[in-house]
């Protein structure tokens, strides 16, 4: 299987950081063709434009050369896999803006010109991961909300409706608080359940 | 003095983020300032991409995060945020949630020290923005309200309940959402201006 690894973190000497190289890693021992996307380090435009919102509706609703390197990637590889920091409830700014832009109609899904209701584009993706720390714990996060959590294996997963594309979420909680030995045991399991596919 | 007029709202920033200005988001943003200001509300505006706000966290921000430095160019955030007994955040939902450019205002702007403290090391949170007494969300979904709640409304929980927690316990969230965008009419759209108006207009008085 191809996956593309997408990954959103400033700093590259993070944890975020070392988890999408045991992610790119095991994926590649196990046989599997793997394509990273860096985006802090590709130095990717968060922001939707204006013309981009304009030509959002339209045949052509992707205008900047590198969004278009990555639609294509996304539509040749059939597993997405998000590695991130969850800030604020959700994703990091940069990760969101990669969805925005390049999930766009004719990538993810279109309108029905009839009815204008969405109809799902992502029929090749066969597998949706994410593996995101967090600063709170599992019950603050269940209590508040995993927005990014709900964006990926419901909002996208509702754009890739073969029958059987499965969700895996890989997630550490309480990121702050916890020891080295936490961080590597959350790393093998990373590990172990990305080199299993 | 009434207890009502005492937790009356009289100081409102609203957050603006679209990148078409004579958008339906432009006109319910306009609409907005409008009916805050006819109820003798103090207004004050960021319109993130007038500004054209960098929302990705910074490597060198990300470093200095934790002590508490705020970046000379987001004073001026932080002090509007300090201002306000009020937030109201006008934006398009894109993928069940806020904009990058707004989810990005939320990781650059709310920052510890101005709407958080931790105990060092801590995952825990004490909420600071104890002046915001409201969050109002003015937003519209190209979706019907089903299919939003099938993905879990992420944006509407990122607002009122993840946002909200950081204003102290006493905060009250409102909800102004128009749904099915994609399938309205213009009319559908003036109608909802109207009832957003009137509905905004009670929630501040």
């Amino acid at each position: 299987m191809r996956f593309l690894v997408v990954h959103a973190h400033p700093d590259p000497q993070s944890f975020s950081h070392a988890l999408c190289e045991t992610a790119v890693t095991s994926l590649k021992d196990r046989g599997h063709e793997v394509t990273l996307i860096d985006l802090y380090a590709s130095g990717f435009e968060t922001r939707m434009s204006e013309a981009e919102r304009r030509a959002y509706e339209t045949a052509d609703p992707i205008l900047d050369p590198m969004v278009q390197s990555y639609a294509d990637l996304v539509k040749s590889h059939e597993g997405l896999v998000f590695v991130y920091p969850t800030w604020w409830w959700g994703m990091p700014a940069i990760l969101k803006g990669f969805l925005e832009r390049v999930l766009v109609p004719g990538v993810s899904f279109h309108l029905d010109p009839t009815t204008n209701k969405v109809v799902p584009g992502l029929l090749h993706i066969r597998h949706l991961i994410g593996i995101s720390t967090y600063g709170s714990s599992w019950l603050t996060m269940r209590f508040f909300n995993d927005g990014g959590r709900r964006l990926v294996v419901r909002c996208i997963r509702l754009l890739a409706p073969r029958l059987r594309c499965k969700t895996t979420w890989l997630s550490m909680y309480s990121v702050h608080d916890s020891t080295p030995a936490e961080r590597k045991a959350f790393t093998a399991r990373v590990a172990r359940k990305l080199g299993a596919l | 003095m009434s207890r009502s007029s005492a937790r009356r709202i009289s100081r409102a920033l609203v957050v603006f983020a679209h990148p078409v200005r004579d958008s339906f988001v432009g006109s319910l943003f306009d609409r907005v300032t409008r009916t805050l200001t006819e109820s003798g509300v103090e207004v004050r505006v960021i319109d993130l991409y007038a500004e054209q706000f960098e929302p990705a966290m910074t490597l060198a921000q990300h470093r200095t995060y934790i002590d508490g430095i705020v970046p000379t160019a987001l004073q001026a955030h932080v002090d509007s945020l300090l201002w306000a007994d009020a937030i109201v955040l006008v934006y398009p939902t894109w993928f069940g949630t806020q904009p990058s450019i707004l989810k990005g205002w939320f990781d650059r702007v709310w920052l510890p020290g101005v709407a958080f403290e931790t105990s060092t090391g801590s995952g825990r949170l004490k909420p600071k923005l104890q002046n915001i007494r409201s969050i109002i969300v003015v937003t519209s979904h190209g979706s019907g309200k089903f299919m939003n709640s099938v993905q879990g409304e992420p944006g509407k929980r990122t607002a009122l309940r993840g946002i909200r927690s950081l204003c102290g316990l006493r905060c009250r969230g409102r909800w102004i959402a128009f749904y099915k965008n994609d399938r309205a009419t213009d009319a559908d759209r003036r109608a909802f201006l109207d009832r957003m108006a009137t509905k905004l207009s009670k929630v501040v008085a």
